[in-house]
């Protein structure tokens, strides 16, 4: 878990370095992320993880923090 | 039923009235009734039957999906041997959630083909005709398809958007299907936003829709604030910015207008695009207040973006909404962009393949938004224009970066963003041009004309007077556009006059609505040609 965050981290900061993805916990309500942001972490999240996250997971509160991102990357791996 | 008349006013007080003293179990009905009786009357029988065919598809569409899940699971239960009750192996339930979103997929798509498919022949069946027989006609080929002008029922762009929108998020699992048809009719056909939007989200609208509510005297006072506002807007500024916009626009040649004078009609044309629209919106929201009933907003002060990718977040937020959630990451996740992603990555350069199929998926987007607007070439090159640049900023977002740190530019400093959003409002003007444009050979000679004159004296010869407003409207218009700016700088800072007012003591609310309605009427515009009716964006 804790490597996968790691990881995570990586690509977000590297996505957005000015956010504090550990703090933040509404960065698609507020519009902190907007919709190329999304795309492009997606995709990373997907070659990362070797997972495949769909249109149909893009809901804001699966990408809303850190946490829940995590949440939906181990739901998609256990599955 | 115009929003500005007698009609529209008695209709809502009864509405209102009705809705209040009834039991709040019922509350809805009243609201179905409305809106029934609201369309009937603007838009016809025709066009009511076009709205049934709509509510009926999706809630039987809808209802459908969301049956497949448990149908197919009883199936594969009654086949397999893990029994009635018992756990379903990890390929079992792979292989279950693979056949049930391939049937809901296919039901799914064959309702969206019907909508759109509807909005596609009504709103451009006369433009495919017109242009296939052109097409015709250019290589003789004697051929000759009848013409297919429908007149198009109100709110149509709209409403089927709204429901579509409500589908996909049923095929999504993001909600159950409403199963009562006649809820699911007035989420479709709620009249206040039925005409020109905002486009609504199930999960946001339908439980206030259903919900009984308690008059609250706080938010009806909000209510009619902000539907004073609207009719502020609508009427003070934006007939009166109609005038010069008009003139200048459609004599441009006649006339033979030019450089500054053509760039001054494009900026009121802003004003009064925007006045127009968001003052529907502020009816919109404030018709909807009056039950309770919030709606989302639909403008977020548009003329304070800093950029165009900026704008299109402020400016009719639903649409682009909209157009975010069901056209773009649908797109831009695709199995063929996601291969193209890697490959690009690996194969051009890694930053190229993360941008390139956003990049892509936008320019997509953006040509549909501009066909939203209207069956016509020059929508498309709206489209485009609007694309280029916001898909720009993000392609080349590192090199622009690097100019600004050359340039030893402060990306906070004010000077910049006041000089991003003066750049922004350039931008967004001259794209404006396709709207005013009657086709797109005219945006092309508008252009023209725009930078092959610098006649700056215009603004110190009087001539501007001359363009359809006197001295004293034209300073009223100007004195109106620096109070919206006013307006919308305060509520950039997150504050809202209209809360503020809503508080006060009785004498000052009542002398505020008063000062409201006597200006409206005083300085309202209501020339031999104007007609209420005629908010611009219902005619999308």
């Amino acid at each position: 878990m804790d490597e996968n965050r790691a990881e995570l981290m990586e690509i977000l900061e590297e996505t957005r370095p000015e956010i504090d993805f550990e703090k933040e916990t509404a960065l698609i309500d507020d519009q902190l992320l907007d919709s190329f942001d999304i795309i492009s972490i997606v995709s990373e999240i997907n070659d990362a993880f070797d997972i495949s996250i769909n249109v149909n997971d893009l809901l804001p509160e699966n990408f809303n923090s850190v946490d829940a991102i995590l949440a939906l990357i181990q739901k998609l791996q256990e599955e | 039923m115009a929003f500005f008349s007698w009609q529209f006013i008695v209709f809502l007080i009864v509405s209102v009235t009705v809705y209040y003293l009834i039991p709040g179990r019922f509350q809805w009905i009243v609201l179905l009734i409305s809106s029934g009786w609201y369309y009937l009357v603007g838009g016809g029988l025709r066009a009511a039957v076009f709205v049934a065919v709509t509510v009926v598809t999706t809630w039987g569409g809808a209802c459908l999906m969301d049956r497949i899940p448990q149908r197919e699971e009883k199936k594969l239960r009654s086949g397999e041997d893990a029994g009635e009750t018992g756990k379903l192996s990890r390929e079992q339930k792979k292989a279950l959630k693979a056949v049930v979103q391939k049937k809901k997929r296919r039901i799914m798509v064959c309702v969206l083909l019907l909508n759109f498919g509807i909005l596609g022949v009504v709103k451009y069946g006369g433009f495919v005709t017109s242009n296939l027989n052109s097409m015709f006609d250019h290589f003789r080929l004697g051929m000759r398809i009848p013409g297919a002008d429908f007149l198009l029922p109100l709110g149509i762009s709209f409403y089927t958007f709204q429901s579509m929108g409500y589908l996909i998020d049923v095929y999504r699992g993001k909600y159950s299907a409403e199963r009562n048809v006649l809820k699911l009719a007035l989420f479709t056909s709620y009249f206040p936003s039925i005409l020109q939007g905002p486009i609504n989200r199930h999960d946001e609208l339908a439980g206030q829709l259903y919900a009984p509510h308690k008059f609250s005297g706080r938010r009806f006072r909000e209510g009619i604030l902000r539907m004073l506002w609207g009719f502020f807007k609508k009427m003070i500024i934006a007939e009166r910015a109609a005038i010069i916009v008009n003139e200048v626009f459609g004599g441009f040649e006649q006339h033979r207008y030019a450089g500054f004078t053509i760039f001054v009609a494009a900026l009121l044309y802003g004003v009064q695009l925007y006045a127009d629209f968001a003052g529907g919106m502020d009816i919109v929201f404030g018709a909807s207040e009056l039950f309770g009933i919030r709606l989302r907003e639909n403008f977020r002060q548009p003329y304070m973006a800093r950029s165009i990718s900026e704008f299109w977040q402020r400016w009719h937020i639903s649409l682009g909404g909209w157009m975010r959630d069901y056209v773009f990451y649908p797109i831009a996740l695709s199995k063929p962009f996601a291969k193209m992603q890697k490959n690009l990555k690996k194969k051009v350069n890694p930053y190229f393949g993360k941008v390139f199929p956003s990049f892509l998926a936008s320019f997509l987007v953006f040509i549909l938004v501009g066909i939203w607007h209207g069956a016509n070439w020059k929508y498309v090159i709206y489209g485009i224009y609007h694309a280029t640049f916001v898909s720009t900023e993000t392609l080349f977002e590192q090199p622009y970066a690097a100019m600004r740190r050359m340039c030893r530019i402060r990306e906070n400093a004010s000077g910049w963003k006041l000089f991003q959003m003066v750049r922004t409002l350039f931008i967004v003007s001259i794209g404006r041009y396709c709207d005013v444009a009657p086709d797109a050979g005219t945006v092309f000679r508008l252009l023209r004309a725009t930078f092959s004159k610098f006649n700056p004296w215009i603004f110190f010869d009087n001539s501007l007077y001359e363009l359809g407003l006197d001295e004293k409207n034209f300073g009223l218009l100007i004195l109106m556009i620096l109070l919206l700016a006013a307006v919308d700088l305060v509520n950039e800072r997150g504050k809202t006059l209209r809360g503020v007012i809503a508080a006060q003591q009785l004498p000052f609310r009542w002398a505020v609505y008063l000062a409201a309605v006597s200006a409206i009427l005083v300085f309202g515009m209501y020339g031999p040609g104007f007609d209420m009716a005629s908010f611009i964006y219902a005619q999308f």
